[in-house]
Order: structure tokens, then C-alpha cells, then sequence
């Protein structure tokens, strides 16, 4: 399973467990990738990463391009427009959308 | 009723029953327009089922408001009553009725030229994070059973008053329950991993309500150029109309007969000197259509027109 971590996101190791869980359940490992603003998104749209780390305002202009997470181990910022740690998924990979959907519930809880 | 406004006693209950049907589907499909905004999330497919039910209000409201007009007198300024009011909230039900299949086309061809894999994610409800996809189809089976219902209580009260706005609505009314059928196996293919599902499914739905609405413009502009009177569910001539024709004939010989629509009323035309007893509506209608004609003009010498 491939991931990319944003630079300055020193905060990823929540979101790193928690895809790490998934990939073991799914007799998957994590492979961390390089990737950089704007063309990590593009990577994540192209399907050559499975997600990305990074902090995401809620009202984030790749909304519409990338699935985001809620906010992972931080409650959901009051401010739409504050970037929190989240995790971007492909649009339209329903099962690692749902699975990490509860995943980050279940942190939360 | 006065010759150029007001609801014929004959029709006065059935319309006032269309009325309550109207004011149902108005009420019904604001709930459904909710539910759906509450489940849509990010799904475009959801957005463009809220957008579809939000223009299927159109007919609805135009019927009531045409209904209003229809009631009032003619005045100085509207000296032939407001009854063609019906007619243009025809050619706007039609317009809507095309705007939905276009809107839906668009959409599905679109999605299917782009690739777009909808996304449909959790919801945390309870503490439970469930599938959204159970709750757009919960409120996808919702949003399909005001309209079946509606729709088949409407058609024969359209019939009885010859109502082609209500008859559009209920075409509408089908158009919704279709597209939430095709919202719901579209759902369950995006469960199932198939993209393409919804937008070929909506695309298919979307043809049978274009080919609907473009016989339904055809028949609103067939009325506001004063064509002759069509049936109810097709652009052929209607029977009453055909009928009435083929008995002016036989009274007045073979002269030319005119006969146009304002709304559900007919106005006829004979190019002949007035006969000394002027027959009456329910001689040449029969007594349950009487109603339907509104004037019969005669026409000693008919003006030639300039080539």
C-alpha cells in the first residue's frame, strides 16, 4: 500500500498506525512514497499513491478531487479553514474509504 | 362562470381534487428534497437526484397558479379571461418535464465520458460509523413512493378536466420515480465496485423522459399557435375534438370548421351564416363534455388572406 506524507506534517504518526493497521489486516504492508504538494494530489488522483498524509482545512479546494478523512487524533476544528491532520484518499475507493472512516471513529472514541 | 373565466360547475370538484393532489406533491417532495440534501455528501449523483426533484416542483406550482388565473373574470386590460394561462404553464410543466431529462443526460454522459468514480463514504451516527450508501438508499425508497402514488391518482383527474399540466405532472412524477430506482441500483453498483452503474442506468431513464417531454413541448406549442385541439397523452387530434368537428359538418354541411384550445376549453369556428337556432354545447358535445366548449363563432363571409 502505497502512502505519501506532506512535508511539514510532523504529526503523521496517527494516521501512519492507523493505515498501517489497515494494510495488515489486509495482508498489505506500508510503502512510503516522496511526493510533494500539488503533484502528490495529482500522484493521489492517478492512483500511483493509495493515500496521502497531511493537514487539510475542511474546506480544502481538492475536496472535490480527493476524499478527506475527518481530522485524525484532533477533534474537528470549529474553523472549517484550519488544516488538521488528515488523511487523503482516492476518490471512489469505497472500501479504503469506509475502513479508515471507522478507523479514525473508532480512534476518536 | 362567466364565458371567458371562472371553473365550469361540471369540472369545479375534479379540479379542486387536482388542486389538493398538487398541494400534496409540493409538500411530499419538499420532504423528499430534504431528506436527499441531508444524505447527499459529496455524491454528484445525489446532488443531481436533489437538483432533478427540486425542477420537478415546477409543474406542480405552475398547475396551482394557473388554477388561480383560470378563476378570475375577464377585465379591461384581459378582456378574454385568463383561461390561456393553462396553456402557457403547459409549455413551462413541458419545459421543466425536458429540463430534467437533459439536466440527467448531461449528467450520466458526462460521468461516463470522464470516468468519475463516485466516492460514498462513512457516516458517524449513534457512534456507529455506517456506509452512506444505506442511508442515500433508504432515502432513494423514500423519495420513490410519493410519486407513485401521486402520480397515479393525478392521471385520471388530468383526463376527466382535460388537463395537460396536471397530465405533465404526472409524467414528472414518473420521471422521479425512475430516476430514484436508478439512484438506488446506482448506489448498490457503487457498493459493488461498479462506477459506471448509476450513469448508465440514469442515461437510459433520462432518454424515456426526453422522448415524454418533447411530445408534451410539441403539443404546449401545438396549442399556443391555436392548432387544433390534441388528446391528452399524444400529439394526435383528440377525439372530442374530431368528434365535434364531424357533428358541426353534419349540421352546417361542408363548410370549413376551425377548432382551437385555450387551456381545456375549445373555441370553434364555422365559415357559414348563423343557423336561425344556434345548437347548444351539449347538442354538439354531449352532456359530460358540454363544458369543454367555450364559444362557437360563424364566419358568413371568410376573409381571404393575401398570398
Amino acid at each position: 500500500m502505497r502512502v505519501a506524507v506532506l512535508p511539514g506534517t510532523p504529526d503523521a504518526a496517527p494516521a501512519l498506525a492507523l493505515l498501517d493497521a489497515y494494510a495488515t489486516k489486509h495482508r498489505a504492508r506500508l510503502m512510503l512514497v516522496d511526493a510533494h504538494g500539488e503533484h502528490a494530489a495529482r500522484q493521489l488522483e492517478d492512483g500511483r499513491i493509495d493515500a496521502l498524509i497531511g493537514h487539510f482545512s475542511k474546506v480544502s479546494p481538492w475536496m472535490a478531487d480527493i476524499s478527506l478523512s475527518k481530522a485524525v487524533a484532533h477533534p474537528e476544528p470549529d474553523d472549517s479553514q484550519q488544516p488538521v491532520l488528515r488523511i487523503a484518499r482516492r476518490n471512489g475507493e469505497n472500501a479504503l474509504i469506509l475502513a479508515t472512516d471507522r478507523a479514525v471513529a473508532a480512534a476518536a472514541r | 362562470m362567466s364565458l371567458h373565466g371562472g371553473i365550469p360547475r361540471a369540472i369545479a370538484a375534479d379540479v379542486r381534487h387536482g388542486e389538493r393532489l398538487e398541494y400534496w406533491t409540493l409538500g411530499w417532495m419538499a420532504s423528499v428534497v430534504l431528506v436527499m440534501w441531508l444524505v447527499m455528501g459529496a455524491s454528484q449523483a445525489m446532488k443531481a437526484a436533489v437538483i432533478e426533484d427540486l425542477l420537478s416542483l415546477v409543474p406542480a406550482f405552475v398547475f396551482l397558479l394557473s388554477v388561480h388565473w383560470e378563476r378570475r373574470g375577464p377585465n379591461t386590460r384581459f378582456p378574454f379571461g385568463y383561461r390561456r394561462a393553462n396553456s402557457l404553464a403547459f409549455l413551462v410543466a413541458a419545459t421543466a418535464l425536458l429540463s430534467v431529462g437533459g439536466f440527467l443526460a448531461y449528467e450520466s454522459v458526462s460521468t461516463l465520458i470522464r470516468q468519475e468514480h463516485p466516492t460514498v463514504g462513512g457516516i458517524t451516527l449513534f457512534g456507529q460509523t455506517i456506509w452512506l450508501g444505506w442511508l442515500m438508499i433508504a432515502a432513494l425508497a423514500y423519495s420513490v413512493v410519493p410519486p407513485i402514488i401521486l402520480g397515479r391518482m393525478k392521471q385520471p383527474v388530468a383526463e376527466r378536466i382535460k388537463d395537460k399540466v396536471l397530465h405533465t405532472d404526472a409524467l414528472m412524477q414518473k420521471a422521479d420515480w425512475q430516476t430514484g430506482l436508478a439512484g438506488i441500483a446506482g448506489i448498490i453498483g457503487i457498493g459493488i465496485g461498479w462506477w459506471w452503474a448509476d450513469a448508465t442506468a440514469a442515461l437510459f431513464i433520462s432518454l424515456s423522459i426526453i422522448k415524454d417531454a418533447i411530445g408534451a413541448l410539441q403539443q404546449a406549442v401545438a396549442e399556443l399557435l391555436d392548432g387544433t385541439p390534441r388528446a391528452l397523452d399524444s400529439n394526435a387530434l383528440s377525439d372530442d375534438a374530431k368528434q365535434l368537428k364531424a357533428t358541426l359538418k353534419a349540421r352546417f354541411g361542408d363548410v370549413e370548421i376551425r377548432l382551437r384550445e385555450t387551456g381545456r376549453y375549445i373555441a370553434a369556428e364555422a365559415d357559414c351564416a348563423p343557423p336561425a337556432a344556434i345548437p347548444t354545447a351539449a347538442e354538439l358535445m354531449g352532456d359530460d363534455l358540454a363544458w369543454r366548449l367555450a364559444s362557437l363563432s360563424f364566419r358568413p363571409e371568410p376573409v381571404k388572406a393575401n398570398p
